[in-house]
């Protein structure tokens, strides 16, 4: 019987590093504003450190040697899953599998998101699956790259968004014998995750968010919450903390922000992605300086080295970006009375869910909202740490994860236990 | 005419080595997949995009068009000076009209147009008739477009734009005159209405926009607009507006906020640039039958602009920033005011919001036509401008002794 799972190498052909290459020198970079120390960025990507880049990824940056330790480090394979609709039939997944040698490890699945990849699992893998501390769990750590994104593949026909992707990882969890498990995620993979708590808890069992995201209260099923709401920003006009703290508000100021002035990215992709697309594909400056832009202004002060910068956008730049950027405009597939995105942030489910808060995050929202959607079994705030909570902070998430899944498994013994199928 | 700064006679001239160049990206260009049967759903569809990648490598000319433009669009440049930001040297096209009392007339592009939007219409209103007025005619390359020098510090704004509209007409001896505009062409108007009125004399536009009237600034118009129930024109207008502020907002997103990080691959990439552009000309047109010739040499322009591409977006950036949407929205009721409606335009606004911009002496409303009214529909966009200006119009003679007529004489045909 043939298996269907393949062990899986990246290896970029020659031909496409040598034509990346031939790109880069012939560059043609846009002019730039004078702007004051401290103001680079506030138009965009600016324009000395992305010559500096490319500079460097033309002529220095190692790709095959980053290539080998990614492949020496996180064990990769494929597999042909079901999307569960016809229409889009199965497709191959691309993912990262590391065991634990434990016992009674907990098989969890970490979704990544945009312009992350499955890359992101490299710093908690080993803390997941070998906890030096006895004490500690241990995780089967399972991590895909999602469909259309890096070496998963896409689908050719409109319409595969978070659904789909839930109903494909699931198969996958079902494929490597793990019939109940956890979810980990932030970005896409927080919705992902989501979405798996929604249309498969029967194995999705608990789900941990370092993005929690929601809905606003509504006045039929978060009254008082809604109340509360309108007595923080009332309150606040006259410089009174009654209902969410002054923290809690601003958090929320923040998100508010974010949606006004640094969604443009996200206001194209889920509208014109393919007009994006060109650009994106074609020049290896433009998909640079479009992701670039989010692992800065995403982040804490994080210190990107040349290499990870370039790594990330690699792994876009080697099978092209659009895939990930119809994602966003697939989320908008319509579902029920409304559409995918707005319902996996919306509907209830019963699986519980833990969170951690990183303050740079792009959506900051009131602790009590993390009971709206989830029973909330674990909330924990941060002093440092953005976006790509597992990249910034791995071992703070790693903490996280165990506390949290400490918490679950007392209730929910059948995530203690593990088949293995051949 | 004698002018206090020479206008330097222009010709493009793009270098051998940004052509040669052009033709090397666009040997190798890398394309996206596209889903099956996505139409223009998901933006500019891959085998249009391709077919015109493969028409600019080959069989389209650029030196043809260029010759072409430089024959039928007399063109200068001159070095003017804006408060906080030194001299730019200003591209312009200036062609006058055989009729000496011709109304001086500044007509003003938006994004993605240039210039070469005048094209249609410059032979148009500067002819010489007993029946309709005539105009000289001035259509700039704003700063950061088409060959015109960008500005080099942050900040500069519609009213920026506006002054140096209005020194380039000043120095080139209209110290009076009229204005047309659409796309930033309106909000430039707007600020050359608002700020510089006792030069320009009456505004024009084919982008009308507005707010709903409110009680308190227009108690008739806020009436007019409570008890009168939209038309199937305007129900149709606010479907058009909701799709623009909707799924066809992104663009404007990005590049009211991140401009430069976008304009990366706008500089780089041709395919990416050509895409961008085209899915506006054919979104924001009304069933325009743009050839792939029109298509490259719009895209041209930009591509080969003297600022080049990114700069072109800063605009957006500067005019959200500093909110000068909402100022120039303020009424202007010293200067007469004219639009004209068309059905595919991007927002497309009940008349009473249009009435709330100040003293509106024209309206006029057509059948068909969408946002670049000037290359869609130069004679109506014409009609409506001479109507406006002639014999019998709201704002004949705004300007003393310029009617469009020679008094007297035989007009020239």
């Amino acid at each position: 019987m043939t298996s269907p799972i393949e062990k899986f190498n990246i290896h970029v052909p020659d031909d496409v590093l040598d034509d990346l290459k031939t790109r880069l020198a012939l560059t043609r970079f846009p002019n730039e504003l004078q702007l004051s120390p401290g103001e680079e960025w506030s138009y965009g990507t600016p324009e000395q450190v992305t010559r500096n880049l490319v500079e460097y990824w033309r002529t220095s940056f190692d790709w095959r040697h980053i290539e080998d330790e990614i492949n020496a480090h996180l064990p990769q394979y494929t597999a042909v899953v079901n999307t569960g609709s016809e229409e889009h039939g199965s497709l191959r997944l691309h993912f990262v599998h590391k065991r634990s040698t434990r016992p009674n490890a907990v098989p969890l699945i970490f979704s990544h998101g945009w312009p992350g990849s499955f890359l992101e699992v490299s710093k908690i893998i080993e803390g997941l699956t070998e906890p030096t501390d006895p004490k500690h769990p241990a995780f089967h750590v399972v991590a895909p790259s999602l469909p259309g994104y890096c070496f998963s593949e896409p689908s050719r026909k409109p319409g595969l968004s978070l659904k789909a992707t839930a109903y494909m990882f699931n198969e996958l969890m079902k494929l490597l014998g793990y019939t109940a498990y956890m979810a980990q995620g932030g970005d896409w993979g927080a919705m992902v995750i989501r979405a798996l708590a929604i249309w498969h808890p029967e194995n999705c069992k608990a789900i941990h968010s370092n993005m929690f995201i929601t809905t606003m209260p509504t006045p039929i099923r978060h009254p008082f919450k809604l109340v509360k709401l309108i007595g923080a920003v009332l309150g606040s006009f006259v410089g009174l903390e009654i209902g969410y703290s002054k923290d809690e508000l601003e958090g929320l100021k923040f998100s508010k922000y974010f949606m006004e002035e640094e969604s443009g990215y996200m206001h194209v992709q889920s509208t014109k992605p393919q007009t994006l697309a060109y650009g994106l594909t074609d020049s290896p400056v433009g998909l640079l300086t479009w992701l670039h832009e989010k692992l800065r202004r995403w982040t804490d002060d994080y210190p990107w080295t040349d290499d990870e910068i370039l790594t990330w956008v690699m792994l876009y730049w080697i099978n092209g970006p659009v895939g990930s950027l119809r994602y966003y405009k697939e989320a908008k597939t319509p579902y029920l009375k409304t559409d995918e995105r707005t319902y996996v942030v919306s509907q209830y489910t019963n699986v519980p869910l833990g969170v951690s808060v990183f303050p740079n995050e792009v959506f900051r929202f009131p602790h009590d909202w993390g009971h709206m959607v989830q029973p909330l079994k674990f909330w924990k705030k941060h002093e440092k740490g953005g976006h790509f909570a597992a990249w910034e902070r791995p071992k703070i998430l790693i903490d996280d994860i165990r506390q949290f899944t400490e918490i679950v498994v007392q209730d929910d013994l059948s995530l203690r236990s593990n088949t293995i199928s051949t | 005419m004698a002018t206090s700064n020479t206008d330097q006679a222009f010709k493009i001239s793009v270098s051998e080595s940004q052509i040669h160049e052009l033709k090397v990206k666009l040997d190798l260009i890398r394309f996206p997949d596209e889903l099956e049967d996505a139409g223009w759903a998901y933006g500019s569809p891959l085998k249009d995009v391709q077919r015109l990648v493969a028409y600019w490598k080959s069989g389209y000319s650029w030196r043809e068009h260029e010759k072409h433009i430089n024959d039928t669009l007399p063109q200068f440049t001159k070095d003017i000076s804006v408060d906080g930001f030194g001299t730019l040297n200003i591209h312009f096209v200036h062609q006058k009209s055989s009729v000496q009392n011709a109304i001086p007339l500044l007509f003003v592009h938006g994004w993605p147009g240039s210039f070469l939007e005048v094209t249609k219409i410059l032979p148009l209103l500067t002819a010489a008739s007993k029946q309709y007025p005539s105009f000289h005619v001035v259509a700039l390359s704003l700063p950061g477009y088409g060959f015109s020098e960008a500005p080099k510090q942050k900040g500069f704004g519609l009213f920026q734009y506006a002054e140096v509209c209005n020194k380039l007409m000043i120095e080139l001896g209209y110290t009076e005159y009229v204005a047309q505009g659409g796309d930033w062409g309106y909000y430039i108007t707007r600020a050359l209405g608002h700020k510089f009125s006792k030069n320009c004399r009456a505004v024009h536009s084919n982008m009308p926009r507005g707010s709903p009237p409110k009680f308190i600034h227009n108690q008739v118009l806020f009436l007019q607009h409570a008890l009168v129930p939209y038309s199937e024109a305007e129900k149709a207008g606010f479907a058009r507006s909701a799709w623009f502020l909707g799924p066809g907002f992104g663009y404007r997103q990005q590049q009211s906020t991140q401009p430069q990080t976008l304009g990366y691959s706008l500089s780089d990439s041709p395919a990416g640039l050509l895409a961008w552009i085209y899915e506006k000309l054919r979104n924001w047109t009304d069933d325009y039958r743009w050839t792939d010739d029109e298509i490259l040499t719009w895209v041209s322009i930009y591509w080969f602009s003297r600022a080049g591409p990114a700069a072109t977006t800063r605009i957006y950036y500067e005019v959200e920033t500093a909110k000068e949407r909402d100022i120039i929205t303020k009424p202007i009721n010293n200067i007469p005011l004219g639009f004209s409606y068309f059905p595919r335009e991007l927002v497309v606004t009940p008349r009473s919001w249009a009435r709330t911009l100040g003293n509106v002496v024209f309206e006029s409303t057509h059948a068909s036509g969408g946002h670049f009214a000037a290359h869609e529909k130069p004679t109506i966009l014409v009609d409506d401008i001479r109507q406006m200006f002639g014999k019998g119009g709201p704002a004949n003679h705004v300007i003393p002794h310029k009617s469009g007529f020679d008094h007297g004489l035989k007009a020239k045909l």
